[in-house]
């Protein structure tokens, strides 16, 4: 195969291009952190992993939540009412004949 | 985001280092501590391989030109400390190899209307062109990845590890690009004799 390559040559780029490209160059700006750490294939699977992990932790949380809001806050308990959010059985016990 | 610089650790633990590749190490140096007339000397020293494995992957001298325009401005707004950089001119190469694709994927159309010279005949021998027409011809009609795989693997002289850093495959995917290339236009060769 070299044989059909020996002696040719890949072109060379125009020579107008140097000036177009070092004029580029000398008008860019230094790339903005947020971007420099896109680039950084690092911080991108840091990124993952902390998505996951909040996701996760995230779950966990919502396990361990009160009940929704649409839940009755008020409930009727043989014919007595009794606020859930008010009732505390430590401080206001039962009267006698109900224990 | 997507001409995005290679990792600097990317190229670690490969071979010795070559002399140009310590020439390109010492410009990248220069550059980093804020010299910005090193620019000009590294474009004397790898444009002309950036822009070729530009060309040969996208098929278009416009945008061969536009990625290596790409790869200079990239590299004078980096915060990467160049001077880190395992091995500077695959570095580069991968740089190119990435603005081209860059290129490739903004480009509207795929089809290339009109035959690149992926080859020309030296000044001291110009009954080549025909041959270098020929081959350009033949080189067109390969797709674009095993086209820069021949070209990093046989005219940069790139192991196949390193084409397949450069272009981010592995080293097998690079080897099984540059062989059905060679196999697919020797093939071109032949039936054009």
């Amino acid at each position: 195969m070299s044989s059909y390559f020996s002696g040719l040559l890949p072109p060379r780029p125009a020579p107008g291009l140097r000036a177009r490209v070092l004029a580029a160059a000398a008008a860019a700006r230094p790339v903005h952190w947020i971007d420099a750490l896109w680039e950084s294939r690092h911080a991108r699977v840091a990124l993952a992993l902390a998505l996951l992990l909040a996701y996760a932790l995230n779950l966990r949380v919502e396990r361990g939540a009160a009940p929704p809001a649409t839940a009755p806050r008020v409930v009727e308990i043989e014919g007595f009412s009794v606020d859930l959010a008010r009732f505390e059985p430590e401080r206001e016990p039962l009267p006698e004949e109900f224990r | 985001m997507d001409a995005a610089a290679p990792s600097i650790l990317t190229f670690a633990g490969d071979l010795a280092e070559r002399p140009e590749e310590r020439e390109i190490r010492a410009l990248l140096v220069r550059l980093a501590s804020g010299d910005r007339e090193a620019l000009g000397a590294l474009y004397d020293r790898v444009a002309a391989e950036l822009h070729v494995l530009a060309l040969w992957r996208t098929g278009r001298r416009e945008d061969a030109d536009d990625a290596v325009q790409d790869v200079f401005v990239r590299l004078a707004g980096t915060r990467v400390d160049l001077g880190r950089v395992a091995r500077p001119r695959a570095y580069l190469l991968a740089m190119a190899h990435r603005a081209a694709v860059d290129r490739l994927r903004s480009r509207r159309t795929a089809s290339v209307d009109a035959v690149e010279a992926y080859l020309e005949a030296p000044a001291f021998a110009p009954e080549r062109a025909l041959d270098a027409a020929r081959m350009s011809a033949a080189l067109a009609r390969l797709p674009g990845k095993q086209r820069e795989a021949i070209w990093l693997r046989h005219f940069a002289e790139l192991t196949f590890r390193e084409v397949g850093r450069v272009t981010g495959v592995t080293t097998f995917t690079a080897a099984t690009r540059y062989r059905l290339g060679l196999v697919r236009l020797r093939a071109l060769c032949e039936r054009g004799r």
